[in-house]
Order: C-alpha cells, then structure tokens, then sequence
C-alpha cells in the first residue's frame, strides 16, 4: 500500500505542474495575440487617417487644381490615378482614385499603406462627391436692367445668352446689337431704322423678372460682401491712397470700400476676387490729362473660393479716361451702369447686372459672354450651397 | 533500521525535487511576469489608439466645416516657421451664431473650449473676432470652461494653408504613437 500512496503523490505533482505550466502557455499566448492586435490596430489607425488625408488632398485639388476642377466638372466619365509616395512621412503612402459617373459626379477612392519591416498596413476609404452646378436666377440672361436699356451710337454683342429688360430696350443712333438668344423687354423694343438688332428672338410685354439682390454690408449675413472681405476694408481714403501709392495695384479676395471708388487715369487695376462699393464706382474719370497721360485699365479675374467682379450699392460710370476693361465675373449695380467711352474692345465673361444700363460709345463694342457660374459665385449669398458634399464614407479593410 | 526510516527522502531525491520545484517556479514567475508586461504594453497602445482616434474623429468634423481658422498657420514647416501648437476657428455647424472653437495641449490633455465675442451690452448678438465698434473698440470675448478630449497627448502640430495637415503625438507607458492627417475646411 505504501507503494501506492507514493504513486500517488507523484501523479498529482506531476499533473498540478503540467497544469500549471499550460495556464501560464495559455495567459502568455493570450496576451501575446492581444499584443499583436493592438499593435496592428495602432498601425491600421495611422493607416486610416493617412487615407482620410488623401481624401483631403482629393477635395481639395478638385476645388483648386484648375485642370482637376475642370475635367471633374465637365468631363463625365473622366478619370485619375495618382501615387504619393512618402505622403506626410517615410515610408506612408497613398493612391488617389477618382472615377466620375457624371458630370461634376465621381467616386474617390483612397488607399492608405504603411510599410512597418516587412508587413503593410492599409487602409480604403471610398467617398462620393458631387458638385451642385447651380442655375442662374435670371437663366440665360447675360444682361440684365430692371429698367431701359438704352444703347446709342454703340455695339454691344452678348453670346451664349440672352438681354432682358424689365422696361424698354431702346437701340438708336446708328447702334448694332447681336444677341445669340433672346431679346426680351418687359414694355417695348425701341429699335431705330438706322439701328441693326440680330436676335434668335424678340419678346415684348414679357414677364417681369426680379432684379437678384446682393448682400453688401449686413453684418449679421456670414455671405456679405463686408464680412467676406474680413480685413479688407477700406475708406474712400485709404482706398484713394492705396491706389495713388501703386499704380500698378493688384486685389486679391473680396476688396470693400465704404464710400466712393474712383479709379484715375494712369492707374492699372487688377483684381483677383471682387471689388466693392458701398456707394459709386466710377472708372476712368473725365480729365483731358488722360490723353497724354495714360488711361485707366481694368482687369477682373476669377479666383477659386471667391466671389468675382464689380459691384455697387449705387452707380458703376466707365468715364472717358478709360484704356480698357476685361472681367470675368460679375458687373452689378443697385442702380445705373452708364459706358460713356470704350477705347478698346471691353470683355466681360459672366453677366451684367444693374437697375438701369445706358451705352454710349461710337468707339469700339462691348462684348458680353454669358457664365452662369461666374454670375452664380458672384450674388453668391442668395444661391449658397455648398460646393462639393459628401455622400457617403465607406471604410474597407 | 526501521520502517520510518524507510519512508523519507535521500538527499539526492530533495536536491533534485527542489531544483525542479526552483525551475518550475522560475518559469512560472517568468511567465507571469512576461504577461504583465505585455499586458501593460497591449493596454497602454490600444489607449493611447483609441484617444488618437477620438481626438482627430471631432476635431477633424468640425475642422472640415468650418468658414474661417483664425489662428494663423504656417503653409509649410521649417526652421523659421514652426507648426502651430494649438488652433482657433469658426464654428461652422452653428450658423446661427458667430461661436469660435480652441483645441489646445494642456498638460499631456487635449481639450476643446468654446468662445464667443459681444459688444456691450449686447451679450445676445455674437460678432467676428476682428470686430470693431463705432467707436473703434476690440469686441469682449466670452470663454466656456475647456473639457478634456483625450489624454497622453505628447504634442500636436498644426500647419498648412487650408488643407491643414495634423500631426498628433501619444504615449503611455513607455509606448508612443504618431498619427499624421490632413484635413480640408469645405467651406474655406
């Protein structure tokens, strides 16, 4: 029996040991695989948010990056690949996939990769994105008065678009008028027989159409010109004297003048965004000086993000010293826009918009090219919405 | 010689049993200790992850709606440009009220506090920052107690001109995370 009972003890040494030494196979095999797991999941974070950033840079140059911004919206079944390689740091990097099913409509497609040794970690992400292409609250109209429009003596050319007046349009003095769409005039066309008008159509007594209100200087509207402008305010005086101490002046953003704008002869404007008035605009003004001196030149460009243009509280007057004027944007007046002298051809890309328009050139035409997003971008405010929305994010392993 | 005699142990058999008993604890403790460690390695990486995540997961939606950053970032980081280390902007969800939102580095916790400018005695209408008024006057800024976001924050970078590009650093324990991102304000 005692042979037995030693046996015994033996045995439940032996398997209390095993046990033992299994349990603690097991917690340290437990912890391990719990270790491995953190440790990919702290990797396949960065991986995520490495991707999420590719997603940044994607928006972002379809915004910014012209020829992106311009194949996304117009091209519908355009597509691109792009690598970055060490995108943020060493060894991260992310492709970009963008596939449009329509115009201004596409799916991106980002894939973030890190390589930790000899393993990588990555991360998709897929997000579609669309651009709301607004409408014109005046359609196709490129020129627009709430009033007459009266053109003596001049020619006035507006492609792609049509004119509409909510009064009369009055063509006289041996004018020349070509509309590629419709002219239209709330009471009267008043053409002279010494005048040409060529239009796809004309339509008297047409509905009245409301003139699209701006906001100037509502401080409580986040969209006002004055609060978009943010620092760049000026008083008639400062603005006078920037412009007296460069002559050769370039604007970027929304630029807002609390009182008179008056652009002299021998002053060259640039202007990348909008310039604004909260009372006249007048550019070029009379003085015969400007014969020998040099005349006022214009140039308005657009700028991603900004409204683009000239606009007005009250009057816009292209006076005699004007050299010359080419915008892309919108020219918008609460009251009168009067053209006295157009030396050299004037291009506007975009819209004109005023109470009143009185043309008076027997120099050179107007030309006027309807874009209806140059329009859009410049009441901005009325028709906000934001640029590209995010329908869906989708997170793949 | 008797039977009891008999029963006990030679000193051969003790020495041996308690070397195997001293090996078998060795490797017990070992074991243990491994563990622990690990343990502690594994807790302190998912919690530095998951306050990683939490932080960039708010400050990113909000840093993507926003109209207007007021701190001003450098476009790239250098030698003469360092990064930012905390960042001022608009609300943008709220787009009833003028409100800014601060996330800043305090301590080793990372918090969000909400301000708001008025002029006197007007508390109810919010105006910009960069508001002035008639008399030519800086607006009075309001500031709500800051609520911590994450903790075993190390640091955090701002920089870039709107695409703002994040770099956030974690660590506890022993253990340290970097995650790097960029962010694209829509509405800026």
């Amino acid at each position: 029996m005692i042979k037995n009972k030693r046996g015994f003890i033996l045995m439940a040494t032996t398997f209390i040991t095993a046990l033992l030494l299994l349990l603690s196979a097991y917690v340290l095999n437990f912890t391990l695989t719990e270790l491995k797991i953190s440790t990919s999941q702290a990797v396949a974070t960065q991986a995520y948010y490495l991707a999420e950033s590719g997603v940044a840079e994607a928006i972002w140059r379809l915004k910014n990056d012209s020829s992106w911004k311009s194949s996304f919206e117009d091209n519908p079944s355009w597509t691109i690949h792009l690598v970055k390689n060490n995108a943020l740091f060493s060894g991260g990097s992310y492709t970009i996939d963008i596939v449009n099913s329509g115009q201004a409509r596409g799916e991106i497609t980002v894939t973030g990769k890190i390589n930790k040794g000899n393993s990588t970690a990555q991360r998709v992400i897929k997000t579609s994105v669309y651009k709301a292409i607004g409408e014109s609250p005046l359609a196709d109209v490129a020129e627009y008065a709430d009033g007459n429009i009266d053109i003596s003596g001049s020619l006035l050319n507006v492609y792609n678009g049509s004119l509409a007046s909510n009064n009369n349009v009055i063509i006289n003095f041996w004018s020349g008028v070509n509309v590629d769409n419709r002219v239209a005039a709330g009471v009267k066309i008043i053409k002279h027989s010494n005048s040409i008008l060529n239009a796809a159509s004309t339509l008297e007594n047409a509905p009245v159409v409301p003139m699209p209100a701006v906001s100037f200087d509502d401080l409580s509207d986040l969209n006002s010109f004055k609060n978009k402008a943010g620092s760049q305010v000026y008083t008639e005086n400062q603005f006078a004297a920037m412009m007296n101490a460069n002559h050769n002046l370039t604007l970027n953003g929304v630029t807002y003048v609390t009182g008179d704008i008056t652009v002299p002869y021998t002053q060259t404007l640039t202007i990348n965004g909008a310039l604004v008035a909260d009372k006249d605009i007048t550019i070029g003004e009379n003085d015969w000086r400007c014969i020998f001196s040099g005349r006022a030149n214009v140039n308005v460009n657009t700028q991603p993000g900004s409204p683009s243009g000239i606009f007005s509280k009250r009057k816009i007057n292209f006076e005699l010293c004007l050299g010359s004027f080419n915008a892309a944007g919108l020219i918008y007046a609460n009251d009168q826009i009067d053209i006295l002298s157009v030396p050299n051809i004037m291009n506007i890309v975009g819209g004109v918009i005023s109470r009143k328009l009185t043309l008076t050139s027997i120099w050179q035409g107007v030309n006027i090219t309807l874009n209806e997003e140059n329009i859009i971008s410049g009441l901005g405010s009325a028709l906000f919405s934001p640029v590209i929305t995010v329908e869906h994010w989708e997170e793949q392993y | 010689m008797n039977c009891k005699n008999k029963k006990g142990f030679t000193l051969i058999e003790i020495m041996i049993s308690l070397t195997i008993s001293i090996l078998l604890f060795f490797i017990l403790a070992e074991s243990y200790s491994l563990s622990q460690k690990i343990y502690f390695t594994t807790d302190a990486k998912a919690e530095i992850t998951q306050n990683g995540r939490v932080i960039l997961d708010r400050l990113i939606r909000e840093l993507r709606q926003t109209p207007d950053i007021i701190t001003d970032l450098p476009e790239t980081v250098g030698a003469g440009s360092p990064a930012a280390k905390e960042i001022i902007f608009q609300d943008g969800h709220d787009t009833t009220q003028i409100n800014y939102i601060r996330y800043y580095l305090d301590g080793n916790n990372f918090q969000r506090q909400e301000m708001f400018f008025y002029f006197e005695p007007d508390i109810a209408t919010h105006v910009y920052f960069y508001a002035t008024d008639m008399y030519g006057n800086d607006p009075i800024m309001v500031t709500s107690t800051a609520k911590v976001i994450g903790e075993y924050v190390d640091d955090i970078e701002f920089w870039g001109d709107r695409l703002t590009n994040i770099n956030l650093y974690l660590s506890k324990n022993g253990q340290s995370e970097i995650i790097n991102t960029a962010v694209y304000g829509r509405n800026l």
